[in-house]
């Protein structure tokens, strides 16, 4: 029983790896893309704060950093989907880029008082509340663009793994395919002498 | 798969214009069904009933014993390819073939293999990472048949799917339905407006016009013994020629020539003697051994053999099909007659009652 089912999980291993030649990583695509969502609420409640402080030199290299940051974020997601391993190092350093970040705006904004008075979605926030949402967004950015970044990482892994037992040829898709074939067809003709 | 009938179908649209008369047929298992006829004739309309995306107004529809007349498209287990292969521009061909399944929430590793078996009966596996416009048109028109092959449907139903291809491709393409079929061992469908594709495809052929059904049989029975006079100039390329004339003394005599009959076709005949009926020739039984005076207009190389046309006694206009190479100029005068075997006559109705003129023999 226990040899059947082992059978069986390597079975399933190899169709579904084999998928994967087919199908894009939709799920770390979609992770990378959600990290630029959190990454535009972020710089709109930055650019939204009504205070004179903040339009100095630096907005403008935050700018920067945000279309930099968006641009790289929306090339690692279709790279990520397409189980390129490299992509997956470049949404690590996005995250760490928006780790960093935490550390620019919102604690120096905090610590300056002058994210006070901040209206957002019609309340009114303290400098506190302010600092701790722009904070939120930016981690939940760089969570996500590391879940991502692992998520990519493994099955990309996982399928240059198998491409090479394939070329290999240890295993054989076609092989499998027709073994799976064959045995659907005992078990029908089985059932048809049963029935 | 499945045997599928049709009892007395007809469709009326709103409006009061009807489409299809009273068709009945009944599709046996594994069989390859052609449905042809000129543009407007209700093919396609019969074709859209079974597959359930038009209403029936009248009649039954049966699938594998089970009335399926009134049954939403969804659950009568039927596949349709469409002329305009209908693919997702934004998938890829996996995905596109994949989709019916997907839809299903079917097990993933099932959807694979149906997906891998189908596009290898389609030669399309190293295209599945592809996107539809990426594709030839026949390679869209096979990625349009392997969603269909997915599914494992009852029926098979094809609506014009070689129109939108060139010619080679569609003789390519037809030779691989015809493979499909085999492999397949499946129920099948077609329309065509096509004659070529109604004749090497079929099992049997509907022809049809006018929303009647005008004859079903065997291809060569639709060639060799037409039902009346628009199977018979339908099916057969250059249309069969057609003289207006008289039986009379064992002979068929019209205003141009007078042609003896032979005792096969006189015992046919006898009834009709001293009425009016309708001689039907195909140009490639046309013969240059006769006595009928031919004034060559134009002479056409085929390679094979040379479609040669012209006027019988500088009125009435005839094609002939010589299975050689000719070089007639304009103005030249043969004489042409008929092969005996393959003369073909229909009633004539004086009054004109009937559109189409019924075979006699």
């Amino acid at each position: 029983m226990l040899k059947f089912r082992k059978s069986s999980v390597e079975k399933d291993t190899i169709l579904q790896n084999d998928i994967l030649h087919y199908k894009k990583n939709k799920f770390a695509g979609n992770f990378a893309l959600l990290a630029l969502v959190f990454n535009c609420l972020y710089f709109t409640m930055l650019y939204a704060i009504h205070s004179a402080d903040i339009y100095k030199p630096l907005i403008g290299l935050s700018v920067i950093v945000n279309l930099l940051v968006m641009l790289a974020g929306f090339f690692c997601s279709e790279g990520i989907k397409n189980y390129n391993k490299k992509f997956s190092i470049a949404l690590f350093v996005l995250a760490a880029v928006q780790i960093v970040r935490i550390f620019v705006y919102p604690l120096t904004g905090m610590v300056d008082g002058w994210m006070q008075g901040n209206y957002y979605f019609g309340a009114q926030m303290s400098t506190a509340g302010n600092g701790v949402v722009l904070i939120i967004y930016l981690v939940a950015s760089a969570a996500c663009f590391i879940v991502a970044g692992i998520n990519g990482l493994l099955v990309a892994l996982r399928l240059e793994h198998f491409d090479k037992k394939l070329q290999s040829g240890e295993i054989s898709v076609e092989k499998e395919l027709a073994a799976l074939d064959e045995a659907e067809r005992t078990s029908s003709a089985g059932e048809v002498n049963n029935g | 798969m499945a045997n599928v009938s049709l009892q007395h179908i007809e469709k009326i649209y709103d409006g009061g214009v009807q489409a299809v008369w009273d068709f009945n047929l009944d599709v046996k298992d594994g069989e390859f069904i052609v449905l042809v006829g000129p543009s407007g004739c209700g093919k396609s309309t019969t074709l859209r009933m079974v597959a359930g995306l038009e209403d029936i107004t009248n009649g039954k529809l049966i699938i594998d014993g089970k009335d399926c007349t009134r049954l939403a498209p969804k659950d009568r287990d039927i596949a349709m390819v469409f002329q305009n292969y209908a693919l997702y521009g934004h998938m890829t061909i996996y995905e596109n073939m994949a989709f019916s399944l997907t839809l299903r929430k079917e097990d993933k590793q099932v959807i694979h293999r149906k997906v891998m078996a189908a596009a290898e009966i389609l030669d399309l596996k190293s295209q599945l990472n592809k996107k539809p416009k990426q594709l030839s048109g026949g390679q869209r028109q096979r990625v349009a048949m392997g969603r269909a092959i997915v599914r494992n449907p009852k029926v098979f139903l094809f609506d014009e799917p070689l129109s939108n291809l060139d010619a080679k491709l569609r003789g390519s393409m037809r030779r691989e339905i015809m493979l499909l079929h085999k492999k397949l061992n499946a129920t099948m469908m077609y329309v065509t407006h096509d004659q070529t594709e109604a004749l090497t495809l079929a099992d049997r052929i509907v022809c049809m016009s006018m929303g009647h059904v005008q004859q079903i049989g065997k291809p060569i029975e639709l060639y060799e013994h037409p039902a009346n006079t628009f199977v018979a100039t339908f099916i057969g390329l250059p249309p069969m020629n057609m003289f207006d004339g008289k039986i009379e003394n064992g002979y068929f005599v019209n205003e141009l020539f007078k042609y003896p009959l032979n005792s096969e076709q006189k015992a046919g005949l006898a009834e009709y003697e001293g009425k009016d009926v309708i001689l039907g020739v195909r140009p490639e039984n046309m013969t240059r051994d006769g006595h009928i005076k031919f004034n060559i207009t134009n002479n056409e190389n085929l390679g094979m053999n040379t479609l040669v046309h012209g006027k019988i006694e500088g009125k009435k206009i005839v094609v002939c099909k010589f299975a050689e190479w000719c070089n007639y100029k304009y103005g030249d005068e043969i004489n042409v007659g008929f092969q005996e075997d393959r003369m073909h006559f229909f009633e004539k109705d004086p009054e004109g009652r009937h559109e189409y003129q019924k075979a006699i023999i």
